[in-house]
């Protein structure tokens, strides 16, 4: 088999190993959690003890925790996600449209954080000075400015203020809903974006440095083409890593801005949830964003090793 | 061919600036090799990243580089170009750092020819796979797909010489293109680019620090210490004419392969960048011959050497 | 270690500048009960909404409660949760790394196995999974947020660790023949305090940020208790109504201390290396 194909295998192994113990970690962690699940499902009403007897019986309640969990594990690998006791519905059913909401927002943030952080990065890079100066700051401030608060902002200047942009909801239909979701967006992807930006800038700088570079400058290859086929290209390999990490993290920045802009996505369900004590649909989504991370990191593992030549397949850097 | 007169170079190291190269004359001829030879620090591989115009930001360069004629110092962004794409080529001193590790040595072989001549890419492969085996690398076609980290360091200053000879240049710059190998494949790489060179008929500036594989390999030899060029001399008379006490003190204090001493002569003190030398000659603290007037005037450069005692030295 | 000198640099400058900020809010907070003007919780809903005056400097909340105040007391709650978060995170992160990257085998297996399956929860993920759990409120937030630092100051200790172990000198005290416990304590570990107290001031302003969406998201510190995260969330609706001014002081309180802490963060690690 070739070294790719090992490679390959070897992390496809480490995902499911780490879904494993992540799902285990989830469910074990519930397990151990303060209080009485039939407390929650009867909502604190005195009850018979054959209804609790019959409530034990149909959430498993009784099972040992280990019978528990391979339930539990089984019926998500069908599809299963457990039910919710608050809703009395199949946590999938809840999610589906959610997830949407959710998706949308992520690649669209996505979208903004790679466009305009490489961008940002690559101009302060090559543009020593008052540019690079002003891109560098800009980005001190967007590190430090939590999403939250970036949504707040928004809201303040564009929404309220200006007018320009819908406060809340998710809109209906694709263009509208991309209306709707641009703050929302833009308050997740500031600080990422800064992130990329920086961390470009200096990938761009220490690829400028190189021995090479002045080789192809000896040659007499003009600058614009020294840049883009030896500066961007080698800066490429950590640019996307960094890239890559930062998107996978978007999945759990979104929480807080589908709460800020009152967005009904996985995210704000996760919350309602949490403070309902609804256990099996925090369990499922805290999976599904795991699952989504864990998938991810692993994606951009794969792509750092495909797009960079020089670690042999399989072999050392 | 190269003129270079009094250049002085000045570098900004941490705002402050350095003097690197003091004073600085010397020429090359069409074809001719010319051996620059000095200590580190003594300002040798500036000298040749000053001919190419490769100097760090913030450089200051004063005195006049003429190639053909052509005043290198004051050439426009699109001439300089031109001017390193046809009259110049450098060899450095590092050939794995300094290849781009991500692209593959076909890449780096036809990049210039097809950038900057519009050679098709098979026309540039023909040409590269020739000069591949000029420098004795026989499975040219295999190697042009490889990645720079697939080669030895000696495989990878072969592609560099082949490289250098793409463009059919006037004059080569090597920056000590053997220090970096093997002991063993130096000697191997040193004699390729020499024969390479002579064949092509190109003309080179060649830095070392070894005064001896200086003189096997070139026509003329120019030594530098502290920033200055103190001698220039015939390398069929190194042993005989060298007049410089810092020559001199460098031939001396080599082993020789005749001669069994007990104890190799050295030149005492440890030696100096053109910054850190005193007023009067650079030489001075270290010189066996010195007098009162070396540590008040630095001598001129006369004749091809420059020492106030020359004429009772020599 | 060198002497303590006043940097000349502009980057040492905003270090010192930096380190002043973050030392002035910490004095407010600590000072909170002799500076505030009114009680932070004094509830006047005549008073709602209250512009600048000289009894109200910063206005007053939906509540009527004194703006300037609140943020005062908050600067507390809003400073102790991440300076907790960070000294548990840490304490805990380096004990894990170096008695790990010390003793080896199978114990350095099984803590880099742990970290590797808590490097899967993303950011807040895993705080809020125990939030979920044990309720919401400052103590279990901070108890969490430090659970989901410790793997990532747990592993760059480990691996500073390791390369200090290799240190000659720790082999020539090793052959001296003193104990792995006293080797640790007395050199690996001071050894490694720069780097960890660099890392540690970096993770204050994730920290920060972190434990203020928390309480954001109403999992954290829980109202009417004055913190600047909680101001921002419960300042949220007032903007509607035209009075943005409770989530955007807080907010601008949070942004300056984070952005302090990452210059100082910077700073340091510039300084350790």
């Amino acid at each position: 088999m070739s070294e790719l194909g090992k490679f390959l295998i070897r992390k496809l192994f480490g995902l499911v190993a780490t879904l494993l113990a992540a799902s285990f970690v989830v469910f074990g962690a519930t397990a151990l959690a303060p209080g009485d699940p039939i407390a929650v499902l009867t909502g604190g009403r005195s009850v018979d003890p054959e209804t609790i007897a019959s409530l034990r019986a149909h959430y498993h309640l009784d099972d040992p925790f280990l019978s528990r969990y391979w339930q539990w594990l089984t019926g998500i690998l069908h599809g299963d996600l457990g039910q919710s006791i608050i809703a009395r519905r199949d946590v999938s059913d809840l999610l589906a449209s959610r997830t949407e909401t959710t998706v949308l927002l992520v690649v669209y943030a996505a979208v903004l954080i790679l466009a305009a952080g490489i961008t940002l990065g690559i101009v302060a890079a090559l543009r020593k000075g008052a540019v690079d100066n002003v891109i560098m700051l800009g980005t001190t401030a967007g590190m430090a400015i939590p999403s939250f608060l970036t949504a707040i902002v928004l809201i303040v200047v564009f929404a309220t203020g200006l007018g320009w942009f819908p406060v809340f909801g998710p809109g209906d239909g694709f263009t509208d809903r991309l209306w709707h979701l641009t703050l929302p967006a833009i308050a997740l992807a500031v600080s990422s974006t800064a992130l990329v930006a920086r961390l470009t800038r200096a990938a761009i700088r220490e690829e400028l440095g190189k021995e090479h570079v002045e080789t192809a400058i000896s040659r007499g290859i003009p600058r614009r083409l020294v840049v883009r086929r030896h500066v961007l290209r080698n800066a490429m390999v950590p640019i996307t890593t960094v890239s890559g990490l930062t998107v996978a993290g978007l999945v759990v920045g979104s929480l807080v801005v589908e709460r800020a802009f009152s967005l009904n996505g996985i995210g704000a369900f996760l919350i309602d949830s949490v403070t309902k004590s609804d256990y099996p649909v925090v369990q499922a989504i805290v999976l599904l964003l795991v699952a989504t991370f864990v998938v991810l990191n692993t994606l951009v593992d794969v792509l750092y090793r495909l797009i960079d030549s020089r670690i042999e397949p399989g072999g050392r850097g | 061919m190269l003129e270079i007169k009094n250049l002085r170079v000045r570098l900004r190291v941490e705002g402050e600036p350095r003097t690197v190269i003091h004073d600085t004359s010397f020429t090359i001829g069409a074809g001719e090799a010319f051996g620059l030879i000095g200590e580190s620090g003594s300002g040798k591989s500036m000298t040749a990243r000053a001919v190419a115009r490769l100097l760090p930001e913030g450089a200051e360069c004063t005195g006049e580089i003429a190639f053909a004629g052509k005043p290198v110092l004051a050439l426009k962004p699109d001439e300089l170009r031109r001017y390193r794409v046809d009259d110049v080529a450098m060899i450095f001193q590092d050939p794995r750092a300094s290849i781009n590790p991500v692209r593959t040595v076909g890449d780096f072989l036809t990049e210039a020819a097809r950038t900057n001549f519009g050679m098709r890419r098979r026309e540039a492969e023909d040409k590269a796979v020739a000069l591949l085996a000029e420098v004795g690398i026989a499975d040219g076609g295999r190697r042009l797909k490889q990645h720079p980290h697939q080669l030895s360091g000696g495989l990878l200053q072969r592609v560099m010489i082949a490289s250098a000879l793409m463009g059919d240049p006037k004059l080569l710059l090597a920056d000590e293109p053997t220090t970096a190998l093997d002991v063993t494949t130096q000697s191997e790489v040193m004699g390729i680019l020499n024969r390479l060179r002579a064949e092509h008929g190109v003309a080179m500036l060649f830095i070392t620090h070894d005064l001896e594989l200086a003189g096997a390999v070139c026509d003329r030899i120019g030594v530098m210490y502290a920033g200055s060029i103190v001698e220039t001399l015939s390398s069929d008379a190194l042993h005989e004419a060298a007049r410089h006490p810092y020559t001199q003190g460098l031939l001396t204090s080599r082993p020789s392969l005749t001669a069994t001493t007990r104890r190799l002569p050295v030149i005492p003190g440890k030696p100096l960048s053109a910054f850190e030398a005193p007023g009067g000659c650079a030489f001075a603290p270290r010189c066996a011959h010195v007098i009162a007037q070396c540590r008040e005037s630095g001598p001129e450069f006369v004749d091809g050497v420059r020492c106030h005692r020359v004429g009772e030295l020599s | 270690m060198t002497a303590i000198a006043l940097p000349r640099t502009a980057a040492g400058r905003t270090g010192i500048v930096a380190l002043g900020v973050v030392l002035l809010l910490a004095l407010v907070g600590l000072l909170a009960p002799w500076l505030a003007p009114h009680d932070p919780n004094e509830i006047n809903l005549m008073d709602a909404f209250q512009g600048n005056s000289a009894t109200h400097p910063l206005g007053t909340d939906a509540s009527g409660r004194d703006l300037l105040s609140r943020l005062i007391w908050g600067a507390r709650s809003s400073l102790a949760g991440p300076l907790l978060v960070v000294v548990l995170a840490t304490v805990l992160g380096v004990a894990i790394a170096v008695a790990s990257a010390w003793r080896g085998g199978w114990l350095d297996a099984v803590v880099s196995r742990c970290v590797d399956v808590l490097f899967a929860f993303p950011g807040v993920l895993l705080a809020i999974l125990v939030v979920a759990l044990f309720g919401a409120g400052l103590t279990v937030a901070v108890v969490a947020l430090a659970i989901s630092y410790v793997p990532y100051i747990a592993r760059l200790v480990r691996s500073a660790a390791l390369r200090e172990q290799a240190q000659p000198y720790i082999t020539a005290l090793t052959i001296q023949g003193v104990g792995g416990f006293a080797i640790c304590r007395r050199h690996l570990i001071p050894n490694l305090l720069p780097l960890i107290l660099a890392q540690s001031t970096l993770t204050f302003g994730y920290a920060m940020v972190d434990l203020a969406a928390i309480s954001f998201l109403g999992l954290g510190v829980q109202p009417p208790t004055a913190d600047w995260g909680v101001m921002v969330s419960s300042g949220q609706p007032s903007i509607l109504q035209g009075f943005p001014q409770e989530s955007l002081y807080a907010g601008a309180l949070i942004v300056v201390v984070v952005a302090a802490f990452n210059l100082l963060g910077d700073r340091l690690d510039e300084w350790t290396r």
